[in-house]
């Protein structure tokens, strides 16, 4: 009996030393932050978020990204945001340098939307932030 | 010593021959390629804007040398000749302004890409299936504005629609759309991208 015991802590032990190095070591600052919609008065209204922050929000509701249509010489893209209250920001663009930072977009993006103060349908920019902190 | 010069003649005009032949096929290689004959289309239009260009400015210096002339021989007209003058050259001027303006505005990249877009979209505009593409996504918007509300099935129409449109026709849409969501008087029901 005593005999079984030492042979199965030993075997737990080796077993231990031998595997212990496949499991992965986390580290590094990580932040996801969710989607949240700013509708501050006189300011224009805006929208950001992660997207992995989004994916993996407890509600079932927020969402961020772009779409976009490239099949003219003028590229359209439609940039949306949906918060946890289910309160959505939307816009487009034909603004090449719109189109080039969507295009920048990766799944550890930070979106920054802004409407256009003049026009509410009208996305005055898009800013992208790819950092390793936004890892999911 | 017959054999000898006959020898010697014979090595003489071998060499000439190849030192002949060797530098008339350097000349040829080193030749430079004839001129293109027939100018390009751009090299016509510059040409047109370049001889309009050396017109106005001829037409400005003869102006100026008739008010140096009129400033030279005191006439009774004095008084108003420099004034036609000077309307003429501010003319001149002006038309010079426009022709290099419009010249460096049809060569723009922003100029060729308008020019690009509206051919695609006049190709596509009024076909059978942008018709049908854009009642679709039309009566879509106008249904969910008036109803309040934007579903899965709203979604999926619109996107299958917004593909076949021109972008002034997304961008008519999207003015509708876009106010009524960001006012909140369209709540979003569906879950990921709006469409």
């Amino acid at each position: 009996m005593k005999t079984n015991v030492q042979r199965l802590i030993s075997m737990a032990i080796l077993g231990l030393a031998l595997f212990s190095n496949i499991a992965p070591v986390w580290a590094g600052f990580t932040s996801r932050p969710e989607v949240t919609i700013y509708d501050p008065p006189g300011i224009n209204v805006s929208a950001s978020g992660s997207t992995a922050g989004a994916r993996y929000s407890r509600d079932s509701q927020q969402s961020i990204g772009c779409l976009t249509y490239t099949n003219y010489a003028t590229p359209f893209v439609t940039c949306y945001a949906v918060d946890k209250t289910g309160k959505a920001l939307l816009c487009s663009s034909t603004a090449p340098s719109i189109f080039t930072a969507v295009k920048a977009m990766t799944d550890f993006s930070h979106l920054s939307i802004f409407l256009r103060s003049d026009d509410s349908s009208s996305c005055q920019s898009v800013g992208v932030t790819n950092d390793s902190t936004y890892l999911r | 010593m017959t054999t000898q010069n006959t020898e010697l003649w014979r090595m003489i005009v071998t060499l000439s021959i190849g030192v002949i032949l060797g530098l008339g096929g350097f000349a040829w290689m080193t030749q430079p390629p004839p001129p293109s004959a027939q100018p390009t289309s751009t090299d016509s239009k510059d040409d047109q804007r370049l001889v309009q260009l050396e017109q106005a400015v001829t037409a400005l210096t003869q102006a100026r040398q008739v008010k140096q002339t009129t400033s030279a021989q005191p006439e009774p007209t004095r008084a108003t000749m420099p004034a036609n003058s000077e309307v003429s050259r501010q003319d001149l001027a002006q038309i010079i302004r426009e022709e290099v303006r419009n010249a460096v505005a049809q060569e723009s990249p922003e100029a060729q890409r308008a020019k690009e877009e509206a051919i695609a979209e006049a190709k596509i505009l009024n076909t059978p299936e942008n018709k049908a593409a854009y009642q679709s996504a039309s009566s879509v918007v106008q249904t969910a504005v008036a109803a309040k509300r934007w579903t899965e099935e709203d979604k999926e129409t619109f996107r299958a629609a917004f593909g076949q449109l021109t972008n002034n026709q997304r961008m008519e849409l999207m003015n509708i759309l876009a106010p009524a969501i960001n006012n909140g008087d369209v709540k979003v029901e569906v879950t990921g991208p709006l469409f």
